[in-house]
């Protein structure tokens, strides 16, 4: 009886020990990001251009790119307003719109013009931005090209909810030229810088 | 072979592209402490870039919207407590680079404050001539501080109506951020449940409200249907019933 007990004891505190060296400790480390990739970040609207030729179809609608050739043929023919792409992208590669990419691992996130940088002699309301979704997450909230002035933040794009993983969109700009627009003697070179903010609240 | 050589020649062309690749962990902070606690957090900046990456950090007070976005707003202002070091550094190419957020509890006060902390990269360089439209991206984080012992958590919902959405009201008339999770479940005519919409990890700011729309994976057929949310948050278990006509 008595060496049983020992047989027993023995047991059980093998166990024990047994139960000891097999303590693991599992540690998970997982952070949280916000990711902003952009691809084009000068926007050159140059209507001295003797080159640039062609138009950008943005929602549907094609935009002739500004140049020369299409300024003069607005002149010629305006009575009214009309909104010209860009003559040339910086680091797009050729495309005529920025590709703007969010990469999260969080739910909601929105990207915005948070705010606008120098104003230009025709006014900051000449220059229309439109988000277009590619591939990914969330909405557009742009269904038309909208001034960039028209709210203050403007959203361009946001996930309310689901909103994990890359999500990429089309960014593109737009300039409005006005017949009725006096343009200096000087002529007019200058540039805007529009802040856009990415966010998860 | 000449696929992947194309695809990664593609993959190459894309990244010598980009012309800014910022990424900011963690994505938010969300902190408890009590009035005159102190703590300090670290706040990384990774560059994907091979060039480097100036930045500068601001600070700006911020409240929620109904859509969930982020708005400036004096409100609940903890940014006079927070304090951000370095304000203004360098991060080295494909490199990161840490920022230390300071946090004071401010006594005196209570319930959830905000503060947006802004990363702004320099405006590019660009060329000369035209009219030119240079962006300059920024990352935004949240930081919330929830002072202990002071929160008075409360929150109101609203289920139902008309749409092919399920519209649903968040309220939350306490003092604390309500940051809910879980899901409305849809039963027809019969009791039978035929759909389940989740929520997930909603921010209701204190004082605020929100809005959302749940849209189920597959159209619901018209008809009328019964709605039961329930919620949960840090602060307990919430529900609320309803009756959502789909048209």
């Amino acid at each position: 009886m008595k060496r049983n007990l020992v047989v027993l004891t023995a047991l059980l505190a093998s166990l024990s020990l047994a139960a000891t060296t097999d303590d693991h400790t599992v540690t998970v480390r997982i952070p949280s990001v916000l990711q902003l990739t952009l691809d084009a970040t000068d926007y050159l609207f140059d209507f001295d251009d003797a080159s640039a030729s062609g138009t950008v179809t943005i929602g549907g609608t094609p935009y002739t790119k500004a140049s020369w050739a299409a300024y003069e043929n607005f002149l010629n023919t305006a009575t009214g307003t009309q909104d010209f792409a860009p003559t040339a992208l910086t680091g797009t590669g050729g495309a005529d719109y920025g590709t703007v990419t969010v990469l999260t691992n969080r739910a909601q996130w929105t990207v915005k013009i948070d705010s606008i940088s120098g104003t230009l002699t025709l006014g900051n309301g000449r220059v229309k931005v439109f988000a277009e979704k590619v591939s990914g997450k969330g909405a557009s909230w742009t269904t038309v090209p909208t001034p960039i002035t028209a709210a203050s933040p403007l959203i361009l794009f946001n996930a309310g909810s689901g909103g994990q993983g890359r999500s990429v969109y089309k960014l593109y700009y737009l300039f409005t030229m006005d017949i009725n627009d006096d343009i200096p003697l000087a002529g007019i070179n200058e540039q805007i810088t529009v802040n856009l903010l990415l966010t998860s609240p | 072979m000449k696929r992947p050589l194309v695809a990664l020649t593609g993959l190459l062309l894309a990244q010598a592209l980009a012309q800014v690749d910022l990424a900011l962990s963690p994505a938010r902070l969300e902190l408890v402490l009590p009035p005159g606690g102190e703590v300090t957090e670290v706040v990384r900046v990774r560059n994907g870039l091979d060039r480097e990456e100036a930045l500068s950090v601001a600070l700006r007070p911020f409240a929620l919207t109904p859509q969930g976005d982020v708005a400036e707003s004096d409100e609940r202002n903890l940014c006079p407590h927070l304090t951000a070091t370095p304000t203004a550094f360098t991060v080295p190419p494909r490199g990161t680079a840490e920022v230390r957020l300071t946090l004071k509890a401010p006594p005196g006060a209570e319930g959830t404050l905000a503060c947006l902390v802004v990363f702004t990269a320099g405006p590019r360089p660009t060329g000369l001539g035209g009219l030119r439209i240079t962006a300059s991206p920024s990352l935004g984080l949240a930081v919330y501080l929830t002072l202990r012992g002071t929160e008075r958590p409360a929150l109101r919902a609203k289920v139902g109506g008309e749409g092919k959405a399920l519209p649903v009201l968040l309220e939350n008339p306490g003092n604390v951020l309500q940051r809910v999770t879980g899901e409305a479940r849809v039963f027809d005519g019969e009791g039978k449940e035929v759909a389940r919409l989740p929520i997930a990890e909603l921010p209701v700011f204190p004082g605020g409200y929100r809005e959302v729309a749940l849209e189920p994976e597959a159209p619901l057929p018209p008809g009328r249907y019964r709605v039961v949310l329930i919620l949960e948050s840090a602060y307990g278990r919430y529900a609320a019933e309803g009756v959502w006509a789909v048209p």
